[in-house]
């Protein structure tokens, strides 16, 4: 049987995005096949997460397809999946790859998972495709009332979800969020979604961003290299300081503001993945009884509460979308308008196939 | 309520400054607040505190008037302190309800531990009922007010614990120390877990206070202790004191045993009683996913940190800061019931010295060639 090719993104190594025609995809019997809507992730960094020696589950190395942040359409259906799945259905999917097995899988954090790894980023396909397959938890069905387009958010919007709900965060409590990037958006509305009237201030330099976390919810937008973001905050918040920060930018001088701007026993959420070590000083977590948490990802359920906060009005993620491409058009425009116009861009959509 | 007629002066050990600790024999002795009790103190622990003030102070010790005492060095040393009750005052609460002339639960004569927290009871951190981290705070003994290692000290009757019949003054003082253990776990998800003999711990470091955690540990009937720690002599302190696991982490690594031990997840709480980049990090890396870290230690100085050692494994980093009144009265109900092991309590005391050996027996023997063997030397203030 000849192969059909299809279209792909894939990572060679670090700065090096190739668009390629690669082999189609075929759906195993326990897999689900997928045709998709996608969102272009920040990682020019060059993802250490991508592996260049076999990823101890999915076994593959680099090149890879890129994309973890997708919907899409369900094309085909393996003879083995149980569940209430129809071709045509519409779905977010949930790009969590993790063994079962471990100790942390074990105690029912698969996003702990020792050998953890992600669809679009450690093998597997990813939504930088025309087509994948995955395994049958990866996909969600989305109501009527939520778009692809919107479905391709829920990643993104669950990373912030998930943050919120392990933290101690309680409806009329003051938090700092550090950075106005989409994972700062995504905390900021899901406070609001969790029908709080907790007082929001977001930590930003940018001027387009900060813009976003006014128009998604922020109550105060502070500038760390204008404003004294610790005494702002005491004088926002009691005199005090905030009862939580979500630090999603990962900088020393985000983390010295966070630990002082936070109240005694009050928590600092870490959601940034750091590129390298920082430095603490215990005693300053010490003396006010501070707490250090760090958050991974999300959990299964996590996708779901996201969708069901969007179908029923309660986020409302459109504005992230701020430019739409075509799959040809992600090396050249995507990418580049990411690192070139950072602060303008919020989430840039990747058409990958026609249909919606 | 008024007393006989009394000394005015009374014999303490003061602190000075850098290696200047003057034992005086006329150091006022104060009145008594309507809301206080004057105690006679009997044993003070000498602390890591008070050898750091010794060393390189005053880093506590107020050089200005501390906002609560208004004093400033010389201040009367000891915070760790057990003693007689000899007096009351007006049998005032802190709240300033009416005197009585007698305070519920307490009598002259009887023997007690002492909670030496001063703190403000006015501010944010007062008022949501974290006093040990009020701004303002300090403690007798550190911060002025007088201390343990006196004749005659007034402390508010709400920070006095009458200890059970069958504890001795000596094992009094040891109430603080192990307060802050104490403390430390009660922070903890342990404290309160329905099952503690299923859970894992580490211990970094098996100085006095890490070895009081073995005891607190073994009070909450936690089953699985791994104590890490350099030091030959007190990683047989920590076997003795009931560690299930001893290992010394420049030959073996903790963060493996860990895994490995509790079945291939890692501990549920790690406590950093040592307080080094090493242990930090060790202490990070052994706990499980979604476990904690408890940190005890007081640091020198910032350390090197990744946060991604806690966020793949969605865990806790938290710091946690002397006791508070829930701590002591716990404490003291454990050594009255027994859970907290007195034979082992015991263990705690190394050395005894009186008020003149204070500097030579007690403080520099703590930082001489015989550290390692000392867990707490008490000073015999009565002797
Ligand atoms: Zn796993
Ligand atoms: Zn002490
Ligand atoms: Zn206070």
């Amino acid at each position: 049987m000849a192969v059909d090719t299809m279209k792909a993104v894939r990572f060679h190594g670090r700065n090096d995005l190739r668009f390629e025609h690669i082999p189609e995809p075929t759906c195993g019997k326990d897999q689900i096949k997928v045709s998709k809507e996608a969102n272009l992730h920040e990682y020019l960094g060059g993802p250490g997460i991508c592996p260049t020696t076999p990823h101890p589950i999915t076994k593959e190395t680099i090149p890879l397809t890129f994309g973890h942040e997708f919907s899409g359409t369900i094309e085909e259906i393996g003879s083995d999946i149980k569940g209430d799945f129809k071709v045509g259905d519409r779905v977010a999917v949930q790009p969590i790859i993790y063994d079962g097995t471990c100790g942390a899988c074990k105690e029912g954090l698969p996003n702990c998972c020792y050998n953890n790894g992600f669809v679009g980023l450690s093998g597997w396909g990813g939504g930088l495709s025309e087509h994948l397959v995955v395994p049958e938890y990866c996909v969600i069905k989305i109501p009527d009332n939520v778009s692809l387009e919107i479905a391709a958010l829920v990643e993104p919007l669950s990373v912030g979800w998930h943050a919120v709900k392990i933290s101690p965060f309680k409806p009329n409590d003051y938090v700092l969020i550090l950075g106005g990037g989409p994972i700062g958006l995504s905390v900021i509305q899901a406070l609001r979604a969790r029908g709080s009237n907790c007082t929001i201030i977001v930590s930003e330099v940018s001027a387009k961003r900060k813009d976003y976390a006014k128009q998604f919810g922020a109550d105060h937008v502070l500038d760390p290299t204008v404003d004294d973001v610790v005494a702002r905050c005491r004088e926002i918040a009691d005199g005090v300081g905030v009862h939580e920060v979500f630090d999603c930018a990962g900088v020393q001088a985000g983390l010295d503001a966070a630990i002082h701007a936070v109240r005694a026993r009050g928590t600092v959420v870490n959601i940034a993945v750091w590129e390298k070590a920082c430095s603490i000083h215990p005693n300053d977590v010490m003396f006010k009884e501070r707490k250090y948490l760090g958050v991974a990802t999300y959990v299964l359920g996590d996708f779901k509460e996201v969708i069901d906060a969007i179908s029923e009005g309660r986020m409302k993620p459109e504005a992230m979308i701020t430019k739409r491409i075509e799959l040809e058009e992600v090396v050249e425009e995507g990418f580049k308008a990411l690192v070139k116009d950072k602060d303008n861009q919020v989430k840039i959509l990747v058409k990958a196939w026609g249909g919606n | 309520m008024a007393t006989t007629t009394m000394a005015t002066t009374q014999r303490a050990a003061r602190y000075y400054g850098k290696e200047d600790i003057r034992i005086e024999n006329n150091v006022p002795i104060t009145p008594c607040e309507p809301h206080q009790v004057r105690i006679a103190p009997a044993f003070v622990g000498i602390c890591g505190t008070d050898l750091h003030e010794f060393l390189g102070g005053p880093n506590f010790s107020p050089v200005h008037p501390h906002p609560i005492t208004h004093e400033t060095v010389p201040i009367t040393m000891g915070h760790e302190f057990s003693g007689t009750i000899t007096e009351f005052g007006d049998a005032i609460s802190r709240d300033g309800k009416k005197g009585t002339g007698k305070f519920e639960g307490l009598e002259v004569g009887m023997k007690v531990a002492v909670q030496p927290s001063i703190y403000c009871g006015e501010c944010p951190a007062c008022r949501s009922g974290a006093e040990n981290v009020c701004p303002n705070g300090g403690f007798y003994g550190l911060s002025g007010g007088g201390g343990g290692m006196s004749e005659s000290v007034c402390v508010p009757a709400d920070a006095v614990f009458p200890l059970p019949e069958h504890v001795g003054l000596d094992i009094g003082a040891l109430v603080e120390p192990i307060s802050v253990a104490w403390h430390g776990f009660r922070m903890s998800p342990l404290y309160n877990h329905p099952d503690p003999s299923q859970t894992w711990a580490a211990i970094l470091g098996g100085g006095p206070i890490g070895l009081a955690m073995i005891l607190v540990l073994m009070a909450h009937d936690v089953k699985n202790i791994i104590v890490s720690e350099v030091s030959g002599i007190r990683q047989k302190f920590a076997k003795d004191f009931g560690a299930h696991h001893v290992i010394d982490p420049r030959t073996y690594d903790l963060v493996g045993i860990s895994k490995e031990l509790s079945g291939g997840v890692g501990v549920d709480v790690a406590f950093d009683c040592a307080g080094f980049q090493s242990t930090l990090t060790a202490a990070c890396n052994s706990i499980r996913p979604r476990g904690t870290v408890v940190n005890l230690a007081i640091w020198e100085r910032g350390v090197d940190f990744n946060p991604n050692m806690l966020v793949f494994k969605e865990g806790i980093y938290r710091a946690v800061l002397g006791y508070q009144k829930q701590d002591f009265q716990e404490v003291v109900a454990a050594l009255e019931d027994g859970s907290l092991d007195l034979g082992r309590v015991k263990k705690m005391i190394t050395k005894v010295v009186n008020l003149d050996g204070l500097v030579e027996g007690g403080i520099k023997g703590l930082v001489g060639g015989d550290r390692e063997k000392m867990v707490k030397v008490l000073v015999n203030v009565k002797e």
